[in-house]
């Protein structure tokens, strides 16, 4: 990775923030302040979670086409939530405080990753294409209870329902902001102690054991940085995860080469970028019609095609 | 903040200015006490905006997308969607008021921070008189009481012609439409107010409290065989999209075979007032008089 | 990993064939309606209901549960990753597309052209995809499912964004899901044409069963692989955009019974597919039957049962499996 592509990146991060921070405000910074900067923090820690987790899962997976998302965590937060609403009613549900929400969604989903990973990694870390197909019927399964459910609930209570269902950054609480970061700071420091050994990890598993890697103490660490990273980000904005496989995929095509720590560095921003931008389009140009996600994986989606018909010509 | 601190704290220093005749309206999350009738009022729920505009108060503020064809919201500004409240075009306008509720309850946390919200969701249980309560509400926020007295004994008067109509000893069955499945809606939906108020003998009034909509099939509707079939297509009612499929749905010979097709007893009923706009009191004066108009003319029809 | 002789090969075959006749038949008396094997012969209301309602939905959840196991099957070795399946090519989305655009532009059509034109889109989007590939130079293996999925999204993004627009969106949900319950004569004939389509994949098997050699091999072979991958991916996304735009989505479906298909009987697509044709359809029909019998008299979806079920059973399986090294 050279530091001219470093320094682009940072400036289109800047451009962006400023862009989505400043558009529309008639520079009264005090309205900026009060309105945009929660916001644009939120923006910034989901995005960077979302690619760091993107990139460990398939480092994890061996896979460049999986995304955390299949391991089924965000279809355990549905469920809750459709459960939730269908027993209560969607009123109700509403006037349940969000900060008691995240704290039972982020134990719930962390339950679950550590019942099913922990217990699926001992037996199966020589077989990590059978665990993901575990992960991926589990997922599946929850999955068809959730849309069961939700087409049981009345049109009104879906529309709620709907809310949830796709991440939202304008309900983001100041208080879990600060929970959200924390977490975020404590998963950036364990990487910061072990990503040398990621670069060996991503050897393959028997290399690994050679070069002296405990390989399923390490899969079954990186497995659960991903699900507390995906837990705390999901609770606190909703399912957002799908778009990682847009990052990794971004960051390959423009550095197919990079090591493990200059690749993370690279996802964490191209992450922030995507949702400050994606956010400043969904609110000033899209003028909040449908939902921030549609616009990242429209827009990011387009990218991506480009990105491999230039390096087609190039070659 | 707590919004009712909040509210009271400012009721508090119109104390002072204004000699304490604070306006205390029940909501979905208690009471709050108003200083005085609200100027600039941002609406999101399409009922409360469809009785705002019964009641004849001006709303300055709807969200995107409503569908509600017979409210003219043309003047209001759109204050982004019922999914993501454009909170700094609300703070912009500043309204005295915010209303939020059902389809737009989650809203409630971060709006509070911008003005003064109120939570006007319709309770479970009775829809009809649940939305007579919320007008009365209204009604004497914006000091349009005589208004509603009027609204309500016109509803009232609806209600006792519809109820002529209804005989109890035959079943009535309410389907709707939604996407290519059919469901049956128990009297524990929206339409509760077909049994209580109206008392019509509605089908799968056993349906368990959580499958509030049951998924059913053609033979269902044919093994129950009820006398009367009222069918709704949700997604003419609550989108945008033009046409009622409903007739194109029932056009079948399994159906041909019930009796309520042989004794021309469908009612294809517009689903607006009871699905799109919950608790609107015009809403429920169209659905009234769709069943007043569809009810008497098979019936007559007939004799 | 056993390999079975041909001969307990073909006895089991029977076997599962057999079963899948007597499931049908129980299908056939198991609804909402009172139906039994005397009043279908003197009751006139009671044959209709066997002849209108019952005879199709049975068919149609064989035709559907058989398709989505052999199109699985298929896919998989097209797009040469196991955890692919026609979704992953963007045809289900755009089959959604197709949906709410006639049902937003032109919603006085008859409900057949809904489905058409439906199904149509996911056509549509799989030239897309080919126009995509065409201009890229796929020297990576890992490379065609990423743009698949990638694709997809960017699809799944603009049927998302109408559908928020119109309030579609429990429409959408409703109409991609995988439900039988309202599968009656008349409404359903679409399905046929899938089935068409896979009879014919399984007559091209050893033709497509050269894309196991892989884009290199092959060509060095002189298999004309860029057609046949293109041939191939038109079956895939005619059949799956008429299923899905008739009775909705299975989604896990296509996905694992191929891969437990393989598991025991391996790469060669003239002896997997009946396989997962026959075992997609079992499981379809015995999950459908389910769902009728279990919420009596309302429906469950099959894709609901399947999901359930058929997630429990696949975790089971893959769980037992020795772990193979």
């Amino acid at each position: 990775m050279s530091k001219h592509a470093l320094t682009m990146i940072i400036a289109i991060w800047i451009v962006s923030s400023l862009l989505f921070l400043l558009l529309g405000s008639g520079g009264d910074l005090d309205f900026v302040w009060r309105f945009r900067v929660n916001k644009w923090l939120a923006l910034n820690f989901v995005g960077v979670s979302v690619a760091l987790a993107t990139f460990l899962f398939q480092t994890v997976s061996q896979s460049r086409v999986l995304t955390p998302a299949i391991m089924g965590l965000d279809s355990v937060f549905l469920l809750f939530n459709v459960l939730l609403i269908g027993i209560l009613g969607g009123a109700e549900y509403a006037k349940i405080s969000g900060s008691i929400k995240f704290f039972l969604q982020v134990v719930l989903m962390m339950l679950f990753a550590v019942a099913v990973f922990g217990l699926l990694v001992r037996r199966f870390s020589m077989d990590i294409s059978r665990l993901l197909l575990i992960g991926i019927a589990l997922g599946l399964l929850i999955q068809s209870l959730v849309e069961f459910f939700a087409r049981l609930i009345t049109p009104e209570d879906f529309s709620l329902f709907q809310g949830i269902a796709f991440a939202q950054f304008n309900r983001v609480q100041t208080e879990l902001l600060g929970v959200v970061a924390g977490v975020l700071l404590f998963v950036i420091l364990m990487l910061w102690r072990i990503y040398p050994a990621i670069d060996i990890y991503r050897l393959g598993r028997n290399s690994a054991i050679n070069l002296g890697i405990p390989y399923i103490k390490m899969t079954t660490n990186l497995l659960m940085l991903v699900a507390i990273l995906v837990s705390a980000s999901t609770a606190l904005v909703g399912p957002i995860f799908f778009f990682g496989l847009l990052i990794t995929a971004i960051v390959f095509a423009l550095f197919p080469t990079a090591r493990s720590g200059s690749f993370m560095i690279m996802a964490a921003f191209i992450g922030a970028i995507s949702l400050v931008g994606g956010q400043a389009i969904f609110e000033h140009v899209l003028g909040l019609a449908s939902t921030l996600s549609v616009v990242i994986e429209f827009i990011g989606g387009l990218v991506f095609f480009m990105l491999l018909l230039k390096s087609r010509k190039s070659n | 903040m707590n919004v009712s601190v909040f509210i009271s704290l400012v009721s508090l220093c119109f104390l002072f200015s204004n000699a304490a005749q604070a306006l205390t309206v029940s909501t979905f999350r208690g009471e709050v006490s108003f200083p005085q009738t609200p100027q600039t009022v941002v609406a999101f729920p399409a009922g409360v905006i469809d009785t705002l505009d019964a009641l004849g108060v001006l709303v300055q503020g709807v969200p995107e997308n409503l569908f509600l064809d017979y409210v003219d919201t043309q003047k209001a500004q759109t204050v982004g969607t019922l999914f993501t409240a454009d909170i700094e075009k609300i703070h912009k306008m500043s309204p005295d008021l915010v209303i939020i509720g059902e389809r737009s309850a989650l809203q409630y946390e971060a709006l509070t921070d911008v003005a003064p919200v109120i939570d006007l969701s319709i309770p479970r249980g009775n829809t009809f008189q649940e939305s007579l309560k919320r007008m009365h509400s209204l009604a004497k926020l914006f000091d349009k009481e005589d208004k509603a007295k009027e609204i309500e004994n016109r509803l009232y008067e609806l209600r006792d012609q519809a109820k002529q109509w209804i005989n109890p000893d035959e079943s009535v069955m309410v389907v709707m439409l939604m996407g290519r499945a059919l469901n049956v809606l128990s009297s524990q939906t929206r339409i509760d107010w077909f049994q209580e108020e109206l008392g019509m003998n509605l089908e799968a009034s056993d349906v368990k409290s959580l499958n509030e909509v049951a998924p059913i099939s053609y033979e269902y509707i044919l093994s129950k065989n009820p006398d009367w079939l009222i069918v709704m297509d949700r997604d003419a009612s609550v989108g945008r999209s033009a046409k009622d499929l409903s007739k194109e749905y029932m056009d079948t010979p399994l159906i041909h075979a019930t009796k309520a097709w042989q004794k021309n007893q469908i009612i294809y009923l517009n689903g607006v007032g009871t699905l799109n706009s919950v608790g609107g009191v015009q809403g429920i004066k169209h659905t009234l008089e769709e069943l007043i108009k569809t009810f008497s003319v098979r019936i007559n029809g007939q004799s | 990993m056993i390999r079975h002789t041909g001969l307990t090969q073909s006895l089991l075959l029977l076997l599962f064939v057999l079963c899948l006749m007597t499931l049908m038949l129980a299908s056939l008396f198991i609804g909402t309606y009172d139906l039994t094997l005397a009043s279908v012969f003197e009751n006139e209301q009671a044959s209709m209901v066997m002849l209108l309602s019952r005879v199709p939905r049975t068919l149609a959840v064989v035709i559907a549960g058989g398709v989505l196991g052999l199109i699985g099957g298929l896919s998989q070795v097209v797009l040469n990753n196991r955890f692919a399946e026609p979704t992953t090519i963007g045809t289900a989305q755009g089959v959604a597309i197709g949906l709410l655009g006639t049902h937003i532009l032109w919603p006085e059509s008859p409900l057949y052209v809904h489905t058409l034109v439906a199904s149509g889109f996911g056509l549509l989007s799989l030239f897309g995809f080919f126009s995509i590939i065409r201009q890229l130079k796929l020297n990576d293996p890992m490379l065609l499912p990423l743009i698949g999925l990638i694709y997809s999204a960017i699809l799944g993004a603009i049927a998302t964004f109408i559908a928020f627009e119109f309030d579609l969106m429990q429409f959408l949900m409703v109409w991609l899901n995988g439900d039988f319950s309202t599968v009656i004569s008349g409404r359903y004939e679409l399905i046929w044409g899938a089935a068409a389509i896979a009879v014919l994949v399984y007559w091209l098997a050893n033709q497509l069963n050269l894309l196991n050699l892989g884009e290199q091999t092959g060509r060095a072979l002189g298999v004309p692989f860029r057609t046949l991958v293109f041939i191939a991916m038109i079956m895939i996304a005619l059949s799956t955009s008429m299923v899905v735009a008739t009775v909705g989505m299975i989604s896990f479906l296509g996905l694992v019974v191929p891969n437990i298909v393989r598991y025991y009987l391996g790469d060669n697509l003239k002896q997997s597919l009946p396989w997962s044709a026959l075992i997609g359809a079992c499981l379809l029909l015995g999950c459908d039957m389910l769902g009728r019998y279990l919420s009596n008299p309302f429906e469950l979806p099959a894709s609901l049962v399947f999901g359930v079920l058929g997630g429990c059973f696949f975790i089971w399986v893959l769980y037992k499996g020795e772990p193979n090294v």
